[in-house]
């Protein structure tokens, strides 16, 4: 099917008697113009809409429907005890015994669909936190405007302090075929809240293609640390889309781990609004075979005082491909922002492939902003003093290869989500190992 | 346990060894003795097993084994250990972690189980407070950061882990002031048995009045010129090399 008849299709069983249905269809006006389209083929260079698609339009437009599961086929990791919102094909159940209703078992937390808001709730929902996604020029979050399906809106209030983190879960089943989940995050002043939204699927044979998109607000002297993660062997091609806005004082952290997913992209935005504002977004990723990753990073500085870091390691085994394009913009109003990016790539196959792209639009001329990328293999000289030692090649590459990501993981602030993501990074490097 | 018979190497076409001769017996102490560009450290490497050298004739038994077709990893499992000159930084790595690795990799390769943890700590630090290294160094990112004496402290520390039957060390005596000096040469006369043997090469003969060898050989374009006992050094300590060499 040719994606135009594909997307029309969709659009015609889309309902039409929402607040939804105009956000839908300006979305839907974008995407038709040439000059958009045009734009895109310099935001992708690695993957291409194109690419991701061609198996999705394979079949006509289907909104997901949820699955039922019995609670005893869901694993979590270790660390995850309480505070868990269970979505089943990117639709909230009640599968998990923390919730009872919409209504959440986590004191103070509100989970509520968007068709349960009032209409006047609903229009604040879409002129607070949704308008900024509308003048967004990516391809994936404009036709994640087109075809959203549920929408939920998560609220925590001013001044909650949770010593547990709040743990999305995300579960994909057989039946799926397309997802767009969204969840819009307000936080309220002062509140210190850690997200994980983990991705999981009940068999390694999903092949449900998924785009969701959350956005995220963060009021004064916020602090949000956020891991995205999947489960192991993860089988989905995934398009991820993150948006946070950053009011006075607040602070975010992001946390990305992909390893072995067959075709992924992560579309990440944070515009910090308020003064002192800071954010640090920090990934690693492993790819071997024939996988593919692609970021597209972008911080935007529209205040003064403000500082913002990106770290991002890579390292590309087998025939993988892997694309960075990280964007710091800083308007006039930005002065005295101090605004680092870092993507440090090893190679580890002369077959794969990486793209690292800085960019950095500057408009203000008192501020300090850096970009450092890097592109290596392992070193002989490191090789050989372990070989000397008895280490065998195989346990020597592991080990630097190992030492590279630990820049990253170990900044992780909980200590099981590091032994969790380390024992995933450990078993991927075994594939890079045992390659040639 | 050691013997090396008329070695010719080269690097890029450039001859560097021209038919070395030796022959270590287990207990026994050797020190290489040489002006720069001797060819020294290359004897050293080609022993460990670094790759880009032509060997071009010759061959060396090690306890038996063809050891020129070993790689490294395997002659450090036979009991070969090179202290490098220059011990090389491995960011992220901690010491601790890696000398644990190398130790179970080489128990494997002998067919021995892996040291369980409270064993591997206790053999640790024994050997570290027998060579003066400061307690925080294992969880030290490997020789980053370190200075020039704590580095071969942590070779000379390696080596007395591993336990190896021939040591090598390449000048492990250069970039160290004299009390790192004589805390490193005590390490090795403690490690001294009569079942491991020693190679020592060095440019300097100041080594040499705190370890005494039991052989010392004169190298000079790549062979070894003369050899003789501690008499020796003293007598190239007052000649120089040039002179001794001469009278060759």
């Amino acid at each position: 099917m040719l994606f135009t008849d594909w997307i029309a299709q969709a659009i015609a069983i889309l309902p039409t008697n929402d607040l939804l249905y105009q956000e839908r269809l300006s979305a839907f006006k974008k995407l038709d113009t040439p000059s958009f389209i045009a734009h895109q083929k310099e935001y992708y260079k690695c993957i291409s809409p194109k690419d991701i698609l061609s198996s999705v339009v394979e079949q006509s437009y289907a909104v997901s429907t949820s699955d039922n599961l019995s609670p005893s086929t869901l694993s979590y990791p270790n660390l995850v005890e309480k505070n868990i919102l269970t979505f089943i094909n990117g639709i909230w159940s009640d599968i998990d015994s923390s919730f009872l209703g919409l209504n959440t078992k986590i004191p103070r937390v509100s989970l509520r669909n968007f068709k349960a808001l009032s209409v006047i709730e609903q229009q604040a929902v879409l002129s607070n936190h949704m308008a900024d996604l509308r003048s967004h020029q990516d391809f994936f979050t404009t036709l994640h405007n087109i075809l959203v399906q549920e929408v939920y809106f998560l609220e925590i209030p001013e001044n909650s302090h949770f010593p547990d983190p709040i743990y999305i879960h995300h579960i994909v089943t057989e039946g799926a075929s397309y997802l767009l989940p969204r969840i819009v995050i307000k936080i309220g002043k002062r509140s210190k809240v850690t997200i994980i939204e983990h991705w999981h699927t009940t068999t390694e044979q999903v092949s449900a293609f998924i785009n969701p998109l959350n956005h995220i607000s963060l009021d004064e002297e916020v602090s949000l640390t956020y891991y995205t993660l999947h489960r192991p062997n993860f089988p989905c091609n995934h398009v991820h889309n993150l948006y946070c806005n950053q009011q006075r004082h607040s602070h975010f952290l992001h946390y990305m781990f992909s390893f072995g997913l067959p075709a992924s992209r992560i579309n990440l935005t944070t515009h910090i609004q308020g003064s002192g504002a800071e954010a640090h977004l920090y990934g690693l990723y492993s790819l071997s075979n024939k996988e593919k990753i692609d970021h597209s990073i972008q911080v935007i500085h529209s205040a003064p005082y403000s500082s913002s870091k990106q770290h991002y390691k890579g390292i590309l085994g087998g025939q993988s491909t892997g694309g960075f394009h990280g964007k710091i913009y800083l308007t006039p109003e930005a002065q005295q922002t101090n605004a680092l990016q870092t993507n440090n790539i090893m190679m580890v196959s002369d077959k794969a492939y990486h793209n690292t792209k800085p960019q950095l639009e500057i408009y203000a001329d008192d501020v300090k902003c850096s970009h450092g990328a890097t592109v290596g293999q392992l070193d002989p000289e490191q090789l050989f003093y372990l070989a000397t030692r008895g280490i065998e090649p195989s346990s020597a590459k592991r080990l630097l290869m190992n030492a590279f990501g630990q820049e990253i993981i170990e900044t992780i602030p909980i200590y099981g989500i590091q032994e969790y993501v380390l024992q995933q990074f450990e078993n991927q490097l075994m594939h890079h190992a045992s390659e040639e | 346990m050691l013997r090396i018979e008329n070695l010719h190497v080269g690097v890029g076409g450039k001859k560097i060894l021209n038919g070395v001769n030796l022959q270590i017996q287990p207990g026994e102490v050797h020190a290489i003795m040489g002006p720069n560009g001797a060819g020294k450290s290359t004897l050293a490497a080609v022993l460990a097993g670094r790759s880009g050298y032509e060997v071009t004739q010759g061959n060396v038994l090690f306890k038996g084994e063809e050891l020129l077709d070993l790689p490294p990893e395997v002659r450090a499992s036979l009991g070969i250990f090179l202290a490098f000159q220059y011990p090389v930084e491995i960011p992220g790595v901690t010491t601790i972690n890696f000398l644990k690795t190398a130790l179970n990799q080489i128990r494997k390769q002998r067919s021995l189980p892996p040291m369980d943890a409270v064993s591997f700590l206790q053999l640790l630090k024994e050997k570290m407070a027998s060579m003066g290294i400061d307690e925080t160094l294992p969880r030290r990112s490997l020789n980053e950061g370190f200075s020039g004496g704590e580095k071969k402290k942590n070779e000379m520390l390696q080596m007395a882990m591993l336990d190896p039957s021939l040591s090598i060390l390449d000048e492990t005596d250069s970039g160290l002031d004299i009390d790192a000096l004589k805390i490193v040469a005590q390490g090795i006369n403690k490690f001294r048995s009569n079942t491991n043997a020693i190679l020592l090469i060095t440019h300097y003969q100041r080594l040499l009045d705190y370890i005494v060898p039991d052989f010392i050989h004169i190298f000079y374009e790549g062979k070894i010129v003369k050899s003789g006992n501690k008499v020796l050094a003293k007598q190239l300590e007052q000649e120089g090399y040039e002179r001794i060499i001469a009278k060759t």
